[in-house]
């Protein structure tokens, strides 16, 4: 038997080609990720042991345990680490400890403390090891520091001072920098000769500025220096030695000519006199750290990366079990044959499951090799720290899980095979697909979609009720997902029932454009149960694409309109000059929409919410801004969140955040009470009443009204604090005072280069000696490039099951042009040109990809907004369908699917119709 | 034009639709053949392995004539009948269809003079299984962009006695019922001639009666030229002309064929080929038997 199914093999190897690309690309992603983890891991652990250097020991005492930990408090120190009896141990060739000491560190010799502070840059002093060998920096040029007076520096560090080696650097620990000036006076700056540079490969320090390696002595002078910095008494400052340094663990290394005996030896020696101390090697350390790291299983990012390729993968055993389902049909002759010769039901079986086994390991070894030499390309290239790191899950696991999904996904096939009876040799049985779906399936079909959407509504309205602060804001969200899944799963369980119908239905409308359209249409109807499968797996993927597609845009349009309602201005200059001219220089700034002046005054209100009495002790009250809000303003470079464009006089207008935000000092007001207040004419803080009253001025000097005026809240905020009051010109005018701030509102373009327009405004703010420039444009675009990487990232790496699923449409068409070559032979006779046949085809492909393409995005769309609604809780979410992305999708939908066309296209029309008409003559 | 004399008559019972009322144009009287194949050749592979279908083939077939083509398998009837109706191209040669040499024709050319001017009668039907018998009917037209002329339609169905299945399948059909659907199908367009293929190769033989008796009252009664290959003797003798075909060649042209005439003609012709074969191989370097 085996011969023969290889004889069926080979023939039927050009069909089962997409099938098997399909395994491929899903190996390759499988293979990927998993040595996209292995490079993860080794960058970690290469990180975590980076501060060994070149010890391949650690020994850290165990606190509070240990019954020589001296302690300072809660530091511990260098005596407690016993890195002098470690020292001492025969065949412990080099010692370290881990402790930095913060230092500034400045070129040449610095006159005083305080100068050199000022003039110097931050860095880290770092002791040298006592044999300098094990340091964790790597010695660029020269050499290491034998004696104090001596140090290594880092050579971007270096390069930044000016330095080379044989120059000169003065130290001075940081505290001197926010020293009282005495405490400063009292230091005096190390001054050390530059004696070599050294590289951080590992970037260890440089996020504290760089290293210094220094020897022993230095270290101690520099911590003495810290103590007086601090305003310690000499005496306790003498009393300071090198033991009562901070450290946490000791680094050593063992004699490199040791046998491992005499290693055992030496660690155990260690550890008896070092009661509580635990040594680790750095290999185990490593290992340690990696089964933390990713909890005793794989990196987190490898394990979301991963569920992406299962799906893919999915999706593939899709396409793989259509393949051999139209095999097993069209094979339907010779499987008779071989039955009446003969062959049992089981070796027929087994057949068609060989040949699963057999393209599986075939394609899966071929996409396992691919992702191997491309990753092996990339490290060539030197790409992004990336490196070739085999091992055997990243081979095993794609061959292994890809060849079981091949015979899963073809096991149906199989079964199918041996429903082949002997009498179809003498009599080929014309087998035609009968719509619909098996009872039992529809049954568990429609109660798993019940169930779910009921989830997933339930989920929604609970999302509705519950404020983001409360323990169960999580709830939806778990309700939420559950209940998607099952509406999904009950939706692909019965394809068979609704695509069919669904296809049809498009179907008529194409119909109506013609006789390829017709003839299209009525090939879908023919075989529902392979369209539909094919159908079925491209409806996967782009729902997956909806979703995420959908879940991004609702959840940055409501970012964006929590954002309107707490930023109502785009940006803003704040306290300058009332000068048109700086006006228009803003406003000739690329990305700026519009800029206009906004006047302002300072208000004083009282939390009764009466005019406060400025001389009265107990009552509290508080400062804010009113701002004076033009009409031209509102829409423009203010939020249209007032409720109207045209600011009613005589009121005043309060956003409805100002109690929440200082609820001690204002009053709770609502639209229709009043609210008192004073009103001055000042320029900034520092000169409103309420501070000049605190500071102790005379408050009769500033200009002031007293006011009460009728509330209207709104949902506004402007500047850092959410307290802020508008009224309209004609308000401003009733007041009798003028306004005597001034900042410009700036309205930003939604497309503007953010990080461009900060830099400039900041400029003008310089300029224009204003003295705050706030952008609330920064956190929108923050937010939704966030999002927006995000949902790249996702839609990237759906879209492998996307194109596997499109595979299986062009592998689905092409199978049936085969079978359909005596019909297109007989239309080709009786009239139809190529060109009719090839749109036939493409109508074809278009009606099963488009459909697949609607249903998906309805599907997704749903998903997506469930999903944005039930992440975030108590927000009432905006349905923002991504049209951008939907338009996409139909349009990559239908271009896929013509390309798809192409090929089957030329197979049918290459025959000329004699050919196929041809009987057994 | 008068009926053949040697169309069997009904035998009792059966009841023959009347094809009368299917008054076709007389002006396929005149103007000569209704299509001639000039010094036709084709070939299917080359060099040594060369089939040569076709060897110089002439002939002239007339309008409104039921002309039958004859021969055993092999012989080349099967790819005439491809040639001519432009289903297959010729190796060299001339085809004049209704004037026009079909063998300049490119593809899309060839498609539309099938579409509008043949219509194709095959020995295994050719329906389409997924569309009623009614729209099978019209597909010429479908394809064509062209709504079927209703009363047309109906009045074919009548006539052949399948207006009540109309909606049906063909997979709901008889073979015969197929069969007159298909014929159907190749007269919806008022063709300029019907090619039939084996056309009673898969039907039992009331109903191979049924479809030869209405080919013959096709050709009498509305003038439409039928060319029809067969190796079936019996079926020959409905035709008004018969052509004998072997190895490539036209080897006789009987007017007004009878049954066992053709049946005598056919053995000799096999008889010949068989001696021919035996002298080959006694001595290759004989010359080609036969006339």
């Amino acid at each position: 038997m085996w011969s023969i199914t290889r004889g069926m093999m080979k023939r039927s190897r050009r069909t089962l080609v997409p099938a098997g690309i399909a395994i491929a690309i899903a190996s390759l992603f499988i293979s990927a990720t998993l040595l996209l983890g292995n490079v993860l891991d080794a960058q970690s652990v290469k990180q975590f042991t980076a501060e060994y250097g070149n010890a391949e020991y650690s020994a850290t005492p165990d606190y509070p345990a240990s019954p020589s930990y001296q302690s300072d408090g809660d530091v511990p120190t260098l005596a407690s680490t016993g890195l002098e009896d470690i020292a001492s141990v025969n065949g412990v060739s080099d010692v370290r400890y881990s402790g930095t000491e913060p230092v500034i560190a400045s070129a040449g010799a610095a006159s005083s403390a305080s100068s050199a502070a000022s003039s110097g840059y931050s860095a880290s002093g770092i002791e040298v090891s006592t044999k300098a060998g094990i340091m964790p920096i790597d010695l660029a040029d020269g050499s290491w520091p034998s004696k104090p007076g001596e140090a290594a520096l880092d050579s971007d560090l270096a390069s930044k001072l000016g330095v080379s080696v044989g120059g000169t650097v003065s130290l001075v620990s940081t505290a001197v920098d926010s020293a009282a000036a005495d405490d400063a006076a009292a230091v005096s700056p190390l001054v050390v000769r530059v004696t070599g540079l050294t590289d951080d490969p590992h970037e260890q320090y440089s996020l504290a500025g760089g290293s210094v390696t220094l020897a022993a002595d230095d270290i101690v002078e520099l911590e003495r220096q810290n103590l007086l910095a601090i305003g310690t008494p000499q005496s306790d400052v003498d009393s300071f030695t090198h033991g009562d340094i901070t450290a946490s663990a000791v680094y050593f290394s063992l004699d490199s000519g040791m046998s491992d005996s005499q290693k055992n030896d030496a660690i155990g020696q260690i550890r008896s006199k070092l009661r509580s101390v635990t040594v680790t090697s750095r290999t185990d350390a490593a290992d340690a750290y990696l089964r933390k790291l990713n909890g005793g299983g794989v990196n987190p990012v490898v394990a979301a990366i991963l569920v992406f390729a299962i799906l893919a993968m999915f999706v593939a055993a899709l396409v793989i079990a259509n393949t051999f389902r139209v095999l097993v049909t069209q094979r339907r002759r010779t499987l008779a044959l071989l039955r009446t010769i003969g062959a049992s039901k089981g070796q027929v079986h087994r057949s068609v499951l060989t040949e699963g086994v057999v393209l599986g390991l075939e394609y899966s070894a071929l996409g396992t090799a691919l992702a191997y030499a491309i990753v092996a390309i990339l490290a060539a290239a030197k790409v992004q720290g990336i490196e070739l790191i085999p091992s055997a899950s990243s081979i095993l696991v794609p061959i292994v899980f890809a060849t079981l999904i091949t015979v899963l996904a073809s096991s149906g096939a199989a079964r199918l095979a041996t429903s082949v009876t002997p009498m179809e040799a003498l009599r080929p049985i014309d087998a035609t697909e009968k719509a619909g779906i098996k009872a039992a399936r529809a049954v568990v079909s429609v109660l798993l979609l019940a169930g779910g959407l009921a989830l997933c509504l339930s989920a929604v309205r609970m999302a509705g009720r519950i404020s983001p602060s409360s323990n169960d804001y999580a709830t939806p969200l778990l309700m939420a997902v559950p209940g998607c899944i099952l509406v999904f799963i009950g939706l692909v369980m019965s394809t068979q029932a609704w695509i069919p119908w669904l296809l049809s239905g498009l179907g008529r409308l194409v119909s109506l454009t013609g006789a390829s359209g017709t003839i299209a249409a009525a090939n879908i109807r023919k075989n529902p149960r392979r369209i539909a499968a094919t159908s079925g797996a491209l409806l996967i993927g782009i729902t997956l694409v909806a979703t995420v597609a959908t879940g991004a845009s609702c959840a940055s349009a409501t970012v964006n309109r929590e954002l309107d309602s707490h930023y109502s201005v785009d940006a803003s200059i704040t306290e300058v000059a009332a000068d048109p001219a700086q006006i228009g220089q803003v406003k000739a700034l690329d990305g700026v929409s519009d800029a206009q002046g906004i006047a302002a005054y300072a208000v004083t209100l009282s939390a009764k919410g009466t005019v406060p009495d400025i001389s009265d002790a107990d009552d509290a009250q508080s400062y804010t801004a009113m701002y004076v809000i033009p009409d031209s303003a509102i829409g423009s470079v203010v939020s249209d969140t007032f409720g109207t464009r045209h600011l009613e006089d005589g009121v005043v207008y309060v956003s409805d955040a100002m109690h929440t935000t200082k609820p001690n000092t204002t009053p709770d007001v609502r639209t229709g009470d009043s609210l008192g207040m004073v009103v001055t004419s000042t320029r900034s803080d520092q000169d409103s009443l309420y501070a000049t009253a605190f500071e102790g001025g005379d408050v009769s000097t500033i200009p002031q009204a007293q006011t009460t005026l009728p509330v209207r809240t709104a949902s506004f905020a402007i500047g850092d604090d959410d307290c802020s009051l508008a009224i309209s010109e004609g308000t401003a005018r009733s007041l009798g005072i003028d306004p005597g701030r001034h900042d410009i509102w700036i309205g930003v373009d939604k497309n503007a280069d953010a990080s461009d327009l900060i830099d400039r405004l900041t400029t003008l703010t310089r300029d224009f000696n204003g003295s705050n420039l706030t952008g609330a444009f920064i956190f929108r675009k923050m937010f939704d490039t966030v999002i927006d990487i995000a949902m790249k990232a996702m839609l990237a790496l759906l879209s492998v099951a996307v194109i596997i699923a499109l595979v299986g449409v062009a592998n689905t068409l092409s199978l049936s042009v085969i079978e359909r070559q005596r019909e297109s032979a007989t239309l080709r006779a009786i009239g139809m040109t190529s060109g009719q046949l090839r749109a036939s085809l493409a109508w074809e492909s278009v009606l099963i990809s488009v459909g697949a393409g609607l249903a998906g995005l309805v599907t997704g769309g749903f998903f997506g907004w469930v999903g944005a609604v039930t992440l975030l809780t108590g927000t009432s979410v905006a349905f923002a369908p991504n049209w951008a992305i939907y338009g996409g999708i139909v349009l990559l939908s239908l271009v896929a699917a013509l390309l798809a066309s192409v090929l089957p296209a030329r197979r049918a029309t290459k025959v000329p119709p004699v050919v196929a008409l041809a009987d057994a003559d | 034009m008068s009926a053949s004399t040697n169309a069997p008559t009904p035998t009792a019972g059966q009841t023959l639709p009347n094809l009368a009322s299917l008054n076709q144009s007389a002006a396929g009287m005149a103007n000569g053949p209704a299509i001639q194949a000039i010094d036709l050749v084709k070939d299917y592979g080359t060099g040594d392995f060369a089939v040569h279908a076709l060897r110089h083939v002439n002939v002239a077939f007339e309008r409104g004539r039921f002309t039958a083509i004859m021969g055993p398998s092999g012989s080349g009837k099967s790819t005439l009948m491809h040639v001519l109706s432009g289903l297959d191209c010729a190796t060299s040669g001339h085809v004049l269809f209704d004037g026009n040499d079909i063998t300049t024709f490119d593809d899309k050319q060839l498609t539309l003079m099938r579409r509008d001017n043949v219509g194709f009668i095959f020995q295994s039907f050719n329906l389409l299984p997924m569309f009623t018998a009614e729209q099978n009917i019209a597909m010429p037209l479908t394809l064509a962009g062209k709504k079927p002329d209703r009363q047309w339609l109906h009045r074919l169905a009548a006539d052949l006695g399948i207006e009540d299945r109309l909606s049906h399948r063909p997979a709901e059909l008889s073979g015969g019922q197929q069969q007159r659907v298909a014929i159907a199908r190749a007269l919806i367009t008022h063709p300029h001639v019907v090619f039939a293929d084996e056309p009673t190769g898969a039907l039992d033989s009331i109903s191979s009666a049924e479809v030869l008796g209405m080919l013959r009252r096709l050709v009498d009664e509305t003038g439409q030229t039928v060319i029809m290959v067969t190796h079936d003797a019996a079926a020959a003798a409905y035709a008004d002309r018969a052509i004998v075909f072997s190895d490539g060649r036209i080897v006789a042209d009987v007017d007004h064929p009878t049954e066992e005439g053709m049946s005598a003609l056919v053995m000799e012709q096999r008889r010949a080929t068989a001696q021919a074969a035996a002298s080959n191989a006694a001595a290759p370097n004989a010359g080609p038997a036969g006339l």
